[in-house]
């Protein structure tokens, strides 16, 4: 009853303190929103279950090659090899094979390129998909029933046939395969992203249609980053021991099909069921909790901000808590009486937060789809919203808790008979030291993490590519369709290509080259295991080009030693090769590696390296070796065109048809599109750095203003007393950072030493690889000490600005 | 003949909110000479407070000028007028004013650390001392003011007052706090001071006290009403 009628005259109170009320909730809102939208984007990953049926039974095949022990690549597993897995029926309740890859639309006239899958009808089975026009694959389109029909997804039906009700029937060709659409998947299907983040299949269909040649269907010394097991797990089966009979069954017939081969002689084959969970998330769990402690910091910054806020408020009632004790209110009725209140302000403020909640919510599934799994599926959760209040009820509790811990009761019925002069509320000391100091530890640990992160995302924005991406543009040729009988013929197609597309107006220079020196992503380089010696050596695995003699002079690459291929290098197919300079120290340490032979497998005569380039400085990956070899068996080229010029697709394949009608584009893109497109997650992660940062400054502004005004109004008369009897403005606020040197020293300490902590965390428990950066640490203190700095003079210019005599008598 | 030290000049004071003006001085001409002992006394509410915090540079003027020693300082900066009051101002207050945190000695010291002039440890030594020496409070200078009794406190805001060897004293209600033994105690001080040559304005409501000044000045409603010149006892 009491409560009620503390609710109703808080509502009153707070109707005449809009400014208070609109503070709080306006602070609060925003960083418990903040808060509350990490919170429902971790509860999605950490709680969750994928929307599939059994989903923690549903697993992926991966494979672990190591030698003698050690990891050499994981992930590229092999047709024989997945069929071998296949004849373990009996531990799956159902499995099919997928294969994930970028297919041309033959009868698109634009020739659009669509990002396919080839699967078995289980697949869509395994997820439960349902459709919103026809149906998934079935019995008809098992492995061998060779029946051409294609699924698309919901999103290509919008884009390509703009939801076209008709759309069942028509036809997709590609690989000059006529598919038959029989079904669009619902809008709420969600594709496992199994791939990668990015890769939103648009067309599924059946496996007997994917294209593979005979090699490499049964060879067992290749192998294929694009192909998978799917599978669901039978109910009593461990994956562990699943795994197990997997490896054994892979490994034998793995060593027996290639006994003799002196390069897999020391091979041996992990093969990993991994939960679809743990391959759709990766290590994105531990970075959204690293974001999750990091709004934690925010909300703490804004709430010590918010106590003296509520302090000042209790400060300027105390008048009215003292007629309250001096008519028999006890303690519990005054903290009643607070708690109310404020309890008011924050569940204004939890709504609030909901809201932000929500906007975030939008702007993450706008704008980070690509970049976090699983964040199509965002939606606001119970959990949230419940998160949301409970924080907001206990923050209120325990502003309520604090304010009335520094009423002294006793003096408060006393008080009434006073002037009032010195006899109000006043904050103890060790609160005010307490307060300030975890402001500043909070602010200098919150400004240093996103001052490092910032610093190391610009660094990767501004960090120069080592290579002219300006105007440079990869281009790629689809000759699937023309029968060509000799190497020769194929070579003289790619050089009529080269000569076809260096015609253009917008054309400068056109060279072949197997690979982008920036490709779209690193799954896509082509990697080949090399040796040093004949049967022996060092073994490195280096992305492989194949480049004629324009290659590297097109792409502005350095060279560090030797020389570039001649034209005569590529005519004749000589066995030279250059290399990068992080191959050549893999080689010998020295780098000095010019004359030395490099052994491919399975060839007698090596390649002798004639020049070394400069590594290249790709975003979000770390220096590879690299293996160019001089060649024009390529059909993919690199573009530089004509100052503000540019060559569009469908003049790629005018040019393309003028050659061979049967040649299609099959890829093209800009370097500085790919340079973009990788520094996408940089440009995010300094955006939400630098607006963390900014937002934690300006809180710990607020938060040290409010607490130098308060200090101010307390020991107002004294400093007008100082100033009455001569002291000059400046000796007013040395005095004040004199007295806030103790806290702001404190908070600095244990910045500190939370910093180092976060430190040894991050350095044993994460995969994040942490260096020490003294100038942002120091940086972000010195802006921590400079706000302070700022906000005492702010704070006490009213006192300094005013005549003397106003603080002496008390007023304004 | 004595110059003066203060000359005040149509000195108005307006009190302005957004509903009303208050005139607190509606134009006090003043004028008080070097070694003088003037009271300034008046109802509550007649604007002596107003008036003392303008001589006292604690406020300025809305309209007037104000000669302070021969300089006009109607209009100066915060940082100079902080200068002036440390250098030609001595205050005494009713409430004392002392800190509660320093000791008598460095409450006496505080406004020769506030100075332009750099004092050593020596000079700052013998000032205060020579000071509390002067209102007897030598002993205590190791005492927190609320060791102390009310008339000791005044003393001390003395000692404070007169560290800088201020060319004026202004001393507001400073017998208010205090009994009347310790107020005659205060007074006699003042007047020695005043023998000794300090210029000393005091404000005060006691007609008691008021008559220890050679000249007074009856302030009513913002104005210098009555100006009584204590001739007959200097005779």
């Amino acid at each position: 009853m009491l409560f009620k009628k503390n609710l109703r005259n808080a509502l009153n109170n707070l109707l005449r303190a809009p400014g208070y009320f609109i503070t709080i909730v306006l602070t609060l809102g925003i960083t418990l929103g903040a808060l509350s939208s990490i919170f429902n984007l971790n509860y999605l990953l950490s709680f969750e279950p994928l929307p599939y049926p059994d989903q923690s039974r549903l697993v992926i095949s991966n494979w672990r090659h190591t030698d003698d022990g050690k990891l050499k690549f994981a992930n590229a597993q092999n047709y024989p090899g997945l069929r071998e897995m296949a004849n373990s029926a009996e531990l799956f309740e159902q499995h099919t094979f997928i294969k994930y890859g970028e297919e041309i639309l033959q009868n698109d006239p634009s020739k659009s390129k669509l990002k396919a899958a080839y699967t078995g009808p289980e697949f869509m089975q395994l997820l439960a998909a349902e459709y919103a026009l026809g149906r998934g694959f079935q019995d008809t389109e098992r492995k061998d029933s060779h029946n051409p029909v294609a699924v698309i997804s919901y999103d290509f039906w919008q884009d390509f046939y703009a939801g076209s009700q008709d759309v069942l029937g028509q036809t997709l060709e590609i690989q000059g395969t006529k598919f038959s659409v029989i079904g669009v998947t619902s809008p709420q299907f969600v594709e496992p992203q199994l791939m990668s983040v990015d890769n939103k299949t648009q067309v599924w269909m059946p496996w007997d249609f994917n294209p593979v040649s005979e090699k490499d269907d049964t060879d067992w010394g290749l192998f294929f980053i694009d192909i998978f097991m799917v599978a669901k797990l039978q109910a009593d089966q461990s994956p562990k021991q699943a795994e197990l009979v997997l490896s054994n069954a892979i490994n034998t017939k793995f060593r027996a099909e290639n006994a003799g081969v002196a390069y897999f002689e020391s091979r041996n084959i992990d093969v990993t069921l991994e939960k679809f969970e743990t391959v759709i998330l990766g290590d994105t769990r531990s970075q959204t909790l690293l974001m999750l402690a990091g709004m934690i910091i925010l909300l703490l910054i804004a709430a010590v901000n918010v106590t003296n806020l509520v302090l000042a408020r209790a400060a300027n009632n105390h008048r009215k808590f003292s007629i309250q004790a001096a008519l028999g209110a006890n303690k519990r009725h005054i903290f009643s009486a607070i708690l109310a209140e404020i309890g008011l302000v924050m569940t204004a403020a939890a709504v609030f937060s909901v809201v932000i909640t929500l906007i975030a919510n939008n702007l993450l599934v706008s704008f980070a789809q690509n970049h976090i799994p699983r964040v199509a599926e965002l939606h606001l959760n119970v959990a949230t919203v419940v998160f949301s209040f409970a924080v907001a009820w206990l923050l209120a509790f325990a502003f309520a808790t604090i304010t009335t811990q520094q009423i002294k009761y006793r003096a408060l019925a006393g008080a009434i008979q006073t002037s009032g002069k010195g006899s109000g509320l006043q904050i103890s000391r060790s609160l005010r030291t307490t307060l300030m100091a975890s402001q500043v530890a909070l602010s200098a640990l919150l400004v240093t993490c996103n001052a490092y992160v910032l610093s190391k995302a610009l660094d990767n924005i501004q960090r120069p590519l080592g290579f002219e991406s300006e105007q440079v543009a990869y281009v790629s040729m689809e000759l699937g369709g023309v029968d060509l009988q000799t190497r020769e013929q194929w070579m003289s197609l790619v050089q009529d290509l080269k000569d076809k597309i260096a015609t253009h107006p917008s054309v400068a220079e056109v060279s072949i080259g197997s690979n982008a020196p920036m490709a779209r992503t690193k799954n896509m380089e082509w990697t080949i295991a090399v040796t040093t010696e004949q049967g022996g050596g060092d073994r490195i695995s280096p992305g492989v080009a194949l480049i004629d003699e324009q290659y590297v002079p097109l792409i502005g690459l350095p060279m560090h030693q030797g020389r570039n291929f001649t034209a005569e290098d590529v005519a004749n197919r000589q066995k030279v090769a250059i290399i990068n300079r992080t191959m050549a120290e893999q080689i010998d340490p020295s780098g000095n590696v010019l004359d030395r032979p490099v052994y491919l497998p399975r060839q007698k005569d090596p390649y002798i390296i004639v020049g070394i380039v400069e590594d290249m400085q790709v975003p979000a990956q770390e220096n590879s070796p690299r293996f160019y070899i001089p060649s024009i068996s390529a059909a993919s080229f690199m573009v530089k065109y004509k100052p503000n010029n540019r060559v569009s697709i469908l003049e790629y394949n005018q040019l393309a048809e003028q050659v061979h009608s049967q040649v299609y584009l099959y890829d093209a893109y800009d370097m500085t599109s790919i340079h973009d497109q990788k520094l996408a997650l940089d440009r995010i992660f300094a955006w939400i750095s630098a607006s963390l940062g900014v937002l934690s400054i300006l809180l710990a502004a607020i938060g040290l203003y409010g607490m130098f005004s308060y200090s101010v109004t307390l020991r107002k008369f004294e400093l007008g007393v100082r100033m009455a009897i001569g002291a000059a403005p400046n000796r007013i606020i040395s005095l004040l950072l004199k007295d806030a040197m103790t806290p702001l020293l404190s908070g600095i300490v244990i910045a500190l030493l939370g910093l180092v902590g976060i430190y040894y965390y991050l350095s044993n428990h994460s995969t994040y690889f942490v260096e020490l950066d003294i100038v942002s640490v120091l940086l972000s203190l010195l802006v921590i000490v400079g706000t302070s700095v700022l906000s005492a003079i702010y704070a006490s210019s009213p006192l300094i600005r005013n005549r003397v005599i106003y603080s002496l008598r008390g007023s304004d | 003949m004595s110059k003066s030290i203060i000359t005040l000049n149509g000195i108005k004071k307006v009190y302005a909110t957004e509903e009303m003006e208050t005139h607190a001085l509606r134009g006090v001409n003043l004028e008080i000479k070097e070694g003088e002992f003037v009271s300034i006394c008046g109802p509550s509410g007649c604007g002596k407070s107003t008036l003392l915090s303008i001589l006292g540079l604690l406020d300025i003027p809305s309209e007037g000028t104000y000669m302070l020693d021969g300089m006009d300082v109607s209009s100066l900066s915060i940082k100079e007028a902080a200068a002036i009051r440390n250098q030609k101002i001595g205050f005494i207050f009713q409430s004392f004013n002392l800190i509660d945190e320093l000791s008598v000695y460095d409450n006496v010291a505080l406004p020769l650390d506030y100075a332009n002039t750099q004092y050593s440890d020596e000079e700052i030594r013998t000032r205060v001392e020579k000071c509390l020496a002067t209102v007897d409070m030598l002993n205590r200078a190791g005492h927190k003011p609320n060791q102390l009794s009310g008339g000791q406190q005044q003393r001390v805001a003395i000692a404070r007052a007169l560290v800088c060897e201020p060319a004026l004293l202004l001393v507001d209600e400073a017998t208010g706090n205090l009994d009347s033994k310790n107020g005659d105690a205060v007074m006699a001080m003042l007047k020695s001071l005043n023998d000794n040559g300090t210029t000393i304005c005091l404000v005060t409501h006691d007609p008691r006290y008021a008559d220890h000044a050679n000249k007074q000045f009856r302030l009513s409603e913002g104005l210098i009403e009555q100006h009584i010149e204590q001739v007959a006892e200097a005779v």
